[in-house]
């Protein structure tokens, strides 16, 4: 999905939320405000001992002995109550750092848990109640086939689209984000109350094929569309569009967030930036294009909605394949450092790049993308952004992995104008330029330290005399 | 013991090198203090807004405590330069 850079109205920085952000290799969830202040207090500790020992270690006169005058002896005093204060300082200082941690916590576990009730109560309705749905099952297989027939009308998609523009309020909230997490995670365990099986054993069946958790639902989705002649899987081939190279210059690395989603192409599916400085290895960066098309029925165009789904499911997608050609067909090999950047489909092509372990990916950067079921490789840096009234990541079920740091909001604050323009309005790219700009302006340690890393990928080299930058486009289409 | 002529000055001038840009960075503390965001409520930022005026109140302290200590090393400095 996409609608071109750029703020579209009623998507701006000032309308979104506050930044929730949970840092790296962490559970517990915070705003970036918060985040910052217990920052800061961190730093003013720190700042605080450091100062006291300074004191500590000057030298001493001793006594009236030594042929100091009382006044000198008295600033000595009143230098060892500096001390105490500034130690005691410090120790409040951290005392406050480390309740605000507990704070944080345990709010995360209060919404952990509440959160973890609520799936339980979802996937116990969807086992009890999916063997009676068996009844209706020959007017579900009607309605499906009726829903198939009228989704490969064009026109028909266009009603479809027009009528879910003018309700945005529908699905642009949490809350109903929150129903779609819980619909994809008890999608396996309704599939298998209709088919007669006790409940978790569809779930059990998946795994022992490989596709676990929300996996499980999205290759039933797959799996049942392909009856009916929808979400087909063929080749692809990929054409080089346009390729430069040019000598680096301050400009030529995207630096921070909005940047770098500003160069996520869109039409021609993949970027590849190769930096090279003298001496040294290549880098790569990877864009990854969103979604060209949400039809079900089978086109040109491999970055639709068969690649999606199958996506999730972690099955072979179109536009997975398509991007690895455009890699090895950039020169990068299993051993070159890639960093990965991608937008919503483009995000998921990334994560899974990441996690593949076929390539030397050391940062990732994903936007809106339906990632939290994939386990990335240990110490890989990077942001996933996420708009908390964007159903789209939430196709992949509850954030599971915490490898990279998150970061979440709502793109449209409560009370917000929601545009009628375009569907999806939290899913689109002005949406998401706007989350970026408000990454961008974060305080907290934890999100300015992965901003700075994934900009040095590219300064490190750009910095360097006689470095040189190639730009690549690539096309990719199915070939059926 | 007594000290060599010229160690208590020596001690002095050094107190006060270390001093001054302590009192600079805690003044600096003191002018902007950590300030709790306000987009956090409930009971959990209620019970920690006393504990964030603590902090306030004891760099103000601390702030105060350096600045008498480096007042008092300059007076002393004062009488031994005569």
């Amino acid at each position: 999905m996409g609608d071109g850079a750029g703020t579209e109205p009623g998507a701006t920085p000032d309308t979104g939320g506050p930044l929730f952000v949970s840092p790296a290799g962490e559970f517990a969830v915070s705003t970036d405000a918060l985040q910052a202040h217990s920052d800061r207090l961190g730093h003013l500790s720190d700042q605080l001992t450091s100062d006291s020992r300074r004191l500590r270690d000057l030298p001493h006169l001793g006594s009236a002995a030594s042929g100091a005058t009382a006044r000198a002896l008295s600033s000595e005093a009143l230098l060892e109550e500096a001390r105490t204060a500034m130690a005691a300082a410090a120790h409040v200082a951290d005392r406050a750092k480390h309740e605000l941690s507990v704070a944080i916590v345990d709010y995360t576990w209060a919404e952990h848990e509440a959160h973890a009730r609520a799936l339980g109560v979802s996937q116990t309705m969807t086992a009890t109640f999916a063997p009676f749905m068996k009844m209706f099952l020959p007017g579900a297989l009607l309605a499906g086939v009726g829903a198939a027939a009228v989704l490969k009308d064009p026109a028909r998609q266009r009603q479809l689209g027009d009528w879910l523009m003018r309700h945005p309020e529908i699905y642009t909230s949490p809350k109903f984000v929150e129903a779609v997490r819980m619909s994809v995670m008890s999608a396996d365990d309704a599939a298998g109350g209709m088919a007669g099986l006790p409940p978790g054993a569809m779930a059990a069946l998946l795994a022992s094929a490989g596709y676990v958790g929300v996996q499980g639902g999205a290759v039933l989705a797959v799996e049942g569309a392909r009856q009916f002649g929808l979400l087909q899987e063929t080749d692809v081939r990929i054409s080089t569009t346009s390729s430069a190279t040019h000598p680096a210059t301050p400009n030529s690395a995207a630096l921070g967030v909005e940047e770098r989603l500003a160069r996520v192409p869109e039409g021609d599916q993949v970027r590849i930036e190769k930096y090279d400085a003298p001496g040294a290895e290549p880098r790569y960066v990877v864009y990854v294009g969103p979604t060209e098309t949400f039809s079900p029925a089978l086109t040109s165009e491999p970055w639709d909605l068969s690649s999606n789904i199958g996506g999730v499911a972690g099955m072979d997608s179109a536009s997975l394949r398509a991007t690895e050609m455009a890699m090895t067909e950039a020169g990068i090999t299993a051993d070159s450092p890639v960093e990965l950047v991608g937008f919503s489909q483009g995000g998921l092509v990334a994560a899974r790049l990441a996690a593949s372990g076929d390539w030397h990916a050391v940062g990732l950067e994903t936007h809106g993308a339906p990632t939290g079921n994939i386990e990335l490789p240990r110490g890989l840096a990077g942001l996933a952004i996420r708009n908390s009234d964007d159903f789209v990541p939430a196709l992949a079920g509850p954030q599971l992995d915490h490898t990279l740091t998150q970061v979440e909001r709502r793109a449209f604050d409560e009370g917000a104008d929601i545009p009628t323009d375009k569907p999806g309005p939290a899913h689109q790219r002005g949406a998401y330029v706007a989350t970026a700009t408000a990454v961008d302006a974060a305080q907290s340690d934890a999100v300015q330290q992965q901003i700075r890393f994934l900009d040095s990928f590219m300064t490190d080299y750009t910095s360097q005399e006689g470095s040189t930058v190639t730009v690549t486009k690539y096309h990719a289409e199915r070939v059926p | 013991m007594p000290l060599p002529p010229g160690a208590i000055q020596t001690v002095l001038e050094r107190r006060i090198a270390v001093l001054m840009p302590i009192e600079d960075r805690l003044r600096t503390a003191t002018a902007h203090p950590v300030i709790a965001p306000s987009d956090w409520h409930g009971p959990a930022s209620a019970a920690y807004g006393d504990l964030d005026q603590r902090v306030r109140y004891r760099v103000a302290g601390a702030a105060q405590h350096v600045s008498a200590a480096l007042a008092a090393t300059r007076l002393a400095l004062a009488e031994i330069d005569g």
